[in-house]
């Protein structure tokens, strides 16, 4: 047995070794990048007056980070717990404070015990004080409050040193604790107060106070003040929307843009008008800034908020460009050393596209794009052709007339080429387009792509994938992703390759107001609205598939599924290419599964209920977690296998194979996981399987004839990877067409798993261009790294003892534990915090496949899992070799002559 | 008498439990929830200076207390490094916890972190293979380096003594110095006659001149001058041979 080990270590080693594709240590940046984000603004705090100006934020994705507010770059930045026990509630500089006795412009850097405390979660709930400078943790205490329901929506505010936690219970009463901020005591025991009218959707914390609207006036309780006294303030009219607390005015709410205060100690300038607020000070006095947006413009005014006098230096007007959306002032500061000008005010806003904005002396000065930290899908597009190629392009695509025309067409285009060369080299040549000017034209090698990212607030990204240059943005407001857990979709309707007709792509989502469909159709190379841009469908959509390209123009039409089970193309012309099309609905809930015959008769779309499976289970607990289908673009090179005896096994290869994983609770089990592998166009039930006490988090991989697929298991609480392969057989039932519907045989099911000693976040293929290239599976960690994992080393045919016959195949024996060798890591230390997906796509080189690791950060590059076999190495030497070519060639000739030489002089001896 | 001892000994155990309770101050026992606590020691004890540049977030300035993440179960509790690299993961319910120390450049072993339901802490070496093995490392945590993660293979360098001693140069050089070198060294005079005549005639005569390849290829006739003399010299060998 030991001798078995060891040769089965060898033998991973060696293969190890020969399959191993790392980077070379000057490869870094080469052709990789990543972008680190901190997620939407939550709350900020910036600070120019501090002996290192800083801008501190804590985000919705439950971060928190120093910016530096020059420039925008993060100084450090501490991701925290996932939501719900990472979701931040409070974040409190010190120095700053909503209690009127410590006003921002107190002196800053007075001890409190701490620098920046922050407080997230509920049950519990923790609270941490952070060191700025450095972003290390300074302390942290928790509690767990004892109704961990109530305390859901439970508010925190600071003052005087103490922290107040506020436990609102609907129509009955509030329970106030307060903790001394920096140990965690508690002060004294927790008072109720009665207040009757408080509801979720109508009460605020401003400061101190709790502020309640009840019809058209203001309740509202101190919660610090030694007498609970209920204070009540009449408005003018009944507020249409909710009210918002203005931080840093102690007891102030923004009622229908207007700021009404509830405290008599503090008063407002009732004229002032905008869409948000914050406070601060300038030339040493307390000012009240507003921000608003009107056509495209953006206004900031001030005013002092002692006499209500307007502060005319801050005063000042800009474009707001449109794909930042809505913008919300967050905070802002005004150096104290150099003041009457005003121009050294920043001012932060948070806008409704998630992008960070930092506004100065009326320019923006800075913008960071957070909602990258929410990728939802990704495409890479083909840059346009250069010009000449162009041009060869379309003669080649020329209607093949008789030789005479064509010999005249290739002339007059090399006439036009070397006119047009001319022109250039005396500089009267066409300026060249917007595209070619940005460096966006195709490369030989089709390495150099446009990643089109589409993130989950409806903002939409054209990026460099080689610089990461944002090319260009847009923002669709008021659309949403899509019922039953499915996301917003970017689908490709027409590729770069029908030159000169333009690419073409389409969002299709869900209109945020209404529920129904929305469909936006634009350019990916520019980002400029095409073919009527947005275009608001009147029906709500259940599935969407794409057709096959049309004739005319080579644009796959989007068939729409709606939720009357009516079918819709789009574009109109394409509708004939949805006869005969299959469809398939999957409920999350209900585990239900419905498939759908689409028919085109006298220009009328029918569409025709024909299976449906329930993978509820009998109990119909079972919910499906995970979906997984083949990549459309996928290409099977080989369609079999070679075993040691020669022969052939022959993989099912079933393009219409979907995966299906769902997971219910059980009473004896814990949780069970079922997986089915089900023909979407017939319905029958290819496969199934079961795992007791496994559960989520599950990560799926469907590809050619396997599919790989991550859990936890719970008896052994490790994570685990469960292969399988699926094979016809030893012959081929039908090797040229494939029929879901004409029966095939029930595959051959090749299974096996294997422990992985991380925590798999995600799981996906690389694709190549024509599928010659070995297949790898990118793994994502929770750690944030991503691993190039051979399908060898998944293969589940890797037998268990070290058979002849396996040994011939060229399996390796099988180890229960995967290996993760650090030189796979394809990102090395370039980590991707809360990693969520992987894309990839195949480049114009069949060796090469591009990627894109999408989480909190993004992160594009590329590998070649045969290694670069079509390509010189990027490290060949080329003076060597002509060198040596060189030096051999003069070498013998000078033999030659030298020895020539000598027979001579032999001959004359 | 049996049944005492066992009393009494749970006694000590529970008592002795309490005493870890109260020492800590960790246990919540009204909220089941506890605490974790080790100590992370500096990466750059085993950090060659030239390493880690390009850590996290690429600022120089950045300390490694950020760098470092801990954390139990994919981020679902979190523990952050002081600046003395203390950390306490609060608020975790009793279970078997991996307690995963990452850090961009350097690998640090991960823990099992088994907190009992009376709050009795145990760490072990993490076995994914044979959970059944138990090896118990010390609570409080103290978590250190291993070593570099090394992600980047080497790059083949040219240098001139890997050429010079590659096994073709060896095999080609040799001989040309035998050749060249060994007939100098002979000093006697009637060997090197000797020598001189014996090498290599013939592979000068074989040696076509390019010319005459050129011009035969061209013209599609056999270099005939060459062909010919050959001939009769055959033919005279022959001829002494038969006498």
């Amino acid at each position: 047995m030991p001798g078995i080990n060891v040769l089965a270590g060898i033998s991973i080693a060696l293969l190890l070794l020969s399959t191993c594709s790392a980077l070379y240590e000057d490869q870094i940046k080469k052709f990789d990048w990543r972008s680190v984000h901190v997620g939407a603004l939550k709350q900020s705090r910036v600070d120019l007056n501090h002996f290192q100006p800083r801008l501190l934020v804590s985000t919705h994705e439950d971060v928190v980070a120093l910016l530096c507010p020059k420039t925008g770059a993060i100084m450090w930045r501490q991701v925290l717990e996932q939501k719900p026990r990472g979701d931040i509630k409070l974040l409190q500089v010190s120095g700053f404070s909503v209690d009127s006795s410590e006003t921002a412009a107190a002196p800053i850097g007075k001890n409190l015990g701490f620098d920046m405390l922050t407080v997230q979660g509920h049950a519990p709930a923790l609270v941490r004080g952070w060191n700025t400078n450095i972003g290390t943790i300074e302390w942290e205490w928790s509690i767990m409050p004892l109704n961990s329901e109530k305390a859901q929506d439970a508010v925190w505010f600071y003052s005087n040193s103490i922290l107040y936690h506020i436990v609102p219970a609907w129509r009955s009463h509030l329970e106030v604790t307060g903790y001394f901020a920096s140990s965690g005591h508690s002060t004294g025991s927790t008072s109720k107060i009665m207040a009757s009218w408080i509801t979720k959707e109508t009460c605020t914390l401003s400061g101190t106070f709790y502020v309640c609207v009840d019809g058209k006036q203001l309740i509202s309780l101190d919660l610090v003040s030694k007498s609970t006294q209920v204070i009540r303030t009449a408005l003018e009219t009944e507020p249409q929307g909710t009210i918002e607390a203005v931080e840093g005015l102690n007891g102030v709410v923004i009622v229908d843009g207007k700021l009404v205060s509830v405290n008599k100690d503090q008063a407002v300038c009732t004229a002032l008008q905008g869409a948000s607020y914050a406070v601060g000070s300038f030339n040493y006095r307390k000012i009240v800034v507003s921000a608003g947006l009107t056509s495209g413009n953006l206004k900031i005014g001030a005013v002092y908020l002692d006499n209500c006098s307007p502060v005319p230096e801050l005063q000042q007007t800009l474009q707001f460009p449109e794909h930042f959306g809505t913008p919300t002032l967050n905070s802002f500061d005004c150096k104290l050393k150099r003041n009457g000008d005003g121009k050294s005010c920043m001012f932060v806003f948070s806008t409704s596209a998630e992008s960070i904005v930092a506004v100065q002396q009326g320019k923006v000065r800075w913008s960071r794009e957070e909602s990258l930290a929410n990728v939802i899908d990704s495409q890479f597009m083909d840059l346009p052709l250069a010009d000449t190629e162009g041009t060869l392009e379309s003669e080649m695509k020329g209607k093949a007339g008789d030789i005479a025309s064509a010999f005249l067409r290739r002339i007059s285009t090399q006439a036009v080429q070397i006119r047009s060369l001319f022109l250039h080299v005396i500089g009267l040549g066409p300026p060249p387009t917007d595209t070619q000017r940005a460096g966006l034209v195709r490369d030989s090698f089709g390495l150099h792509k446009m990643l089109v990212l589409l993130t989950r607030n409806g903002k939409i990204f054209g990026i460099d994938n080689i610089s990461g240059k944002h090319h260009w943005q847009l923002y669709l407001p008021k659309v949403n992703s899509f019922d039953n857990a499915e996301q917003m979709r970017l689908v490709v309707q027409r590729t770069a390759k029908h030159f000169p007709l333009q690419p073409l792509c389409a969002i299709v989502a869900k209109n945020s107001v209404n529920g129904n469909g929305v469909l936006y159709r634009f350019n990916p190379i520019t980002g400029l609205a095409t073919e009527g841009g947005l275009l608001q469908l009147d029906f709500k959509i259940k599935q969407l598939s794409l057709l096959a390209e049309t004739e005319k123009d080579f644009v796959k039409g989007i068939l729409i599924l709606d939720a009357s089970n009516k079918v819709h193309v789009y574009p109109q012309h394409a509708t004939p290419l949805a006869n005969g099309m299959y469809l398939y609905t999957a409920d999350v809930k209900s585990a239900q599964l419905e498939g759908y015959f689409v028919k085109y008769a006298g220009g009328q779309l029918s569409c025709t209920h024909i299976w449906n499976a329930r993978l509820g289970g009998h109990n119909s607990e079972q919910q499906i977690i995970a979906v997984a289908g083949k990549n459309p673009i996928e290409h099977v090179h080989s369609q079999g296998r070679v075993l040691g005896d020669r022969s052939v096994l022959y993989k099912y290869i079933n393009p219409n194979l979907v995966a299906f994983v769902t997971q219910a609770p059980d009473a004896t089990h814990k949780s069970v996981l079922n997986l089915y592998l089900v023909d979407v166009v017939s319905g029958s039930v290819i496969f199934s399987m079961t795992h007791r006490k496994v559960r989520a988090p599950l990560s799926i991989v469907h590809s050619e004839n396997w599919l790989a697929y991550s859990y936890f298991n719970e008896k052994v609480r490790r994570t685990e990877i469960t292969t399988i392969e699926l094979y016809e057989g030893k012959a081929q039932a039908n090797s040229s067409v494939w029929s879901s519907l004409q029966a095939p045989p029930m595959p051959l099911v090749e299974r096996q798993s294997y422990i992985i000693p991380a925590i798999v976040e995600a799981l996906r293929e690389t694709i190549t261009e024509r599928g010659i290239t070995n297949k790898h599976v990118l793994i994502g960690t929770a750690s944030g790294s991503i691993i190039e994992m051979p399908w060898h080393l998944l293969d589940p045919r890797r037998p268990i003892a070290s058979t002849t016959q396996g040994r011939e195949e060229g399996a390796i024996p099988y180890i229960p534990e995967l290996p993760l060798p650090t030189e796979s890591h394809i990102n090395y230390n370039q980590t991707v915090a809360r990693l969520r997906n992987i894309y990839t796509a195949p480049s114009g080189l069949e060796s090469t496949c591009l990627v894109v690791a999408t989480g909190l950060d993004l992160f594009v590059t590329r590998v070649a899992p045969s290694k670069t076999f079509d390509l010189l190495k990027e490290d060949f030497d080329y003076i060597l070799i002509s060198i040596v070519l060189v030096a051999l060639t003069s070498g013998s000739l000078i033999v030659k002559h030298l020895a020539s030489r000598k027979l001579l002089k032999q001959a004359w001896k | 008498m049996c049944f005492k001892f066992i009393i009494i000994a749970t006694l000590i155990a529970l008592s002795s439990c309490e005493i870890i309770i109260g020492q800590d101050e960790l246990v919540d026992e009204v909220s089941g929830l506890y605490t974790i606590e080790g100590r992370v020691s500096p990466p750059d004890t085993i950090l060659t200076p030239g390493q880690g540049a390009g850590s996290a977030l690429n600022k120089e300035d950045n300390k490694w207390q950020v760098d470092v993440t801990i954390t139990i179960n994919d981020g679902e509790y979190k523990g952050f490094v002081r600046e003395d690299g203390q950390f306490i993961i609060s608020g975790v319910p009793s279970g078997s916890y991996v307690l995963d120390v990452h850090h961009p450049d350097v690998f640090y072993e991960p823990v099992r972190v088994e907190i009992n339901p009376k709050g009795k802490f145990r760490a072990r070496k993490v076995n994914f293979v044979q959970p059944a093995q138990i090896l118990q490392v010390a609570y409080p945590l103290r978590m250190k380096p291993l070593m570099p993660f090394k992600y980047f293979q080497t790059r083949e360098q040219w240098k001139i003594t890997d050429f010079m001693f590659s096994p073709m140069v060896l095999m080609m050089v040799l001989p040309l110095l035998l050749m060249l070198v060994l007939p100098k060294m002979i000093n006697d005079p009637e060997t090197k006659k000797e020598i001189d005549n014996l090498q290599f005639p013939k592979m000068t005569n074989d040696m076509p001149e390019i010319s005459e390849m050129l011009t035969s290829l061209l013209t599609g006739k056999q270099p005939e001058p060459k062909e010919k003399k050959p001939l009769p010299a055959s033919r005279q060998t022959k001829k002494r041979k038969d006498q």
